[in-house]
């Protein structure tokens, strides 16, 4: 299959990513979550429409944006990968059924809460009238969007799409997660930094939320930052460091690469020293040993879309043609944490998450420039 | 309750059932329209403010053309409310 071509790419972390980039010293967080930084969302947003929006629909809604006037064109698709969705406004319309027992309810919550209102907010705001998709598949949402934009390009349907993921955390869905323990997520007594998410005696990670956005066309052109080659995720197979390698080496092949054409894993690995990590991610490690491995979620936090900040990630590494050393497992096991630009420009990066949830595993695979 | 200290409440009211996290009370002229201009608020804020009077002052407001004449201004509220309460006491 033909490869899509990234001209933009746009993120809101907790991180100072929006106006900035990732080649900055961290940002430290304590306590059971990472926020993202707002910026001035009403430059981006008329405000008739802001008043109503929730933190999910702002985020994604200036992100998207920033992403379309960065690539200085209007996509003719949407395609939008979330796992919550509008939480906040479903909260407050369920409280509040509950709470006047299903009596005098205001429509907005009501009529906001629509996990597809990020997708059609972008296309009321742009006027693109095309394709319009959200994903709502937990953990892989953002990997299904990013599959479904590619296959639109690859296919000849669309010449060009916006595609992205977002996700806001809010005091109710802090507590579900630490209940059901979804992303690996113990409930822990004592505060953990970000910093020492990936130490040998961290047992917890911090939840987060974000989003990012990209803009994705079926040819290249002189803004091109990086080639997305594939996207592939699996589900309900019995994993073993066997049948990772032999799904791994299969994919792949298929785009004509081998293990040791890859420079760069950035790895969906939490922090948390549980026995899945190791399993599941040391695991796949050795295949790619003459790699370096990065990890992210030190970040922007665990989120259900949190794979399209590594992408995000991925792509400001082609654009600088550095490597940041805060992101390097090798430099965070040792507790170095400190920020240092390491000038390396890899040529292909592969973007590994396995999920607890469903033995959910996915891969992206990048490579430089058009 | 006086007229002028229902508007006030009125005001805070109408901030929290719409939204309006940048108005103040102050901001809001009581006689300036709700809709299009002053406020410039538009349907489906009239179904919330619809709600407000059903929810604070147990009044329902069903006909819409009563809508249209209630829904004006601030003090056009402020007025009704009083007229019904008085209606209800009497």
């Amino acid at each position: 299959m033909k490869p899509s071509y990234i001209q933009s790419a746009a993120a809101l972390s907790p991180q100072n990513t929006f106006d900035g980039s990732i080649f900055e010293p961290l940002a430290e967080y304590t306590g059971d979550c990472m926020v993202a930084t707002d910026p001035d969302f009403g430059k981006f947003i008329p405000a008739a429409r802001l008043r109503r929006m929730s933190r999910f629909l702002k985020m994604g809604l200036t992100t998207a944006t920033l992403a379309i006037q960065r690539a200085g064109f209007i996509p003719e698709a949407i395609c939008v990968g979330t796992g919550n969705g509008c939480c906040s406004h479903l909260e407050k319309f369920m409280r509040a059924t509950t709470e006047q027992g299903e009596e005098l309810l205001s429509p907005i919550p009501f009529m906001a809460s629509g996990h597809n209102n990020l997708a059609a907010q972008i296309a009321m705001n742009h006027q693109i009238k095309g394709y319009n998709m959200s994903f709502l598949n937990g953990s892989i949402s953002f990997e299904n969007a990013l599959s479904d934009a590619h296959l639109l390009l690859c296919e000849g349907q669309y010449h060009n799409v916006i595609v992205g993921g977002a996700d806001e955390i809010t005091d109710l869905t802090k507590n579900v997660f630490r209940h059901i323990g979804d992303f690996l997520f113990p409930l822990t007594e004592k505060e953990i930094s970000n910093k020492a998410f990936y130490s040998e005696d961290n047992k917890s990670t911090l939840l987060g939320e974000g989003a990012a956005f990209f803009c994705l066309t079926s040819q290249p052109s002189e803004q091109t930052i990086a080639q997305l080659v594939g996207v592939h995720s699996r589900n309900g197979q019995a994993r073993s460091a066997q049948s990772d390698k032999e799904w791994l080496d299969s994919i792949l092949a298929s785009h004509h690469l081998s293990a040791a054409d890859i420079d760069l894993v950035i790895s969906g690995e939490n922090g948390a020293n549980y026995a899945f990590n190791s399993q599941n991610y040391s695991a796949v490690y050795p295949l790619f040993n003459q790699a370096d491995v990065a990890v992210y979620k030190h970040l922007c936090g665990e989120y259900y879309s949190a794979s399209s900040f590594a992408l995000f990630c991925a792509c400001q590494i082609f654009q600088y043609g550095k490597i940041p050393s805060h992101l390097l497992l090798t430099h965070l096991k040792k507790g170095d944490a400190e920020y240092q630009a390491i000038d390396k420009k890899p040529r292909n990066i592969l973007i590994y998450h396995a999920y607890n949830e469903s033995d959910i595993q996915s891969v992206m695979i990048l490579s430089c420039g058009s | 309750m006086t007229q002028e200290e229902l508007i006030e409440q009125l005001k805070s009211q109408i901030i929290e059932a719409v939204d309006l996290t940048d108005v103040k009370p102050a901001d809001i002229d009581p006689d300036a329209p709700l809709f299009v201009e002053g406020l410039g608020l538009d349907s489906i804020d009239a179904i919330e403010l619809v709600l407000l009077l059903q929810k604070h002052y147990g009044i329902k407001l069903e006909d819409p053309r009563k809508r249209r004449e209630v829904l004006t201004s601030v003090r056009a509220m402020a007025k009704f409310i009083q007229d019904n309460q008085s209606n209800t006491d009497n």
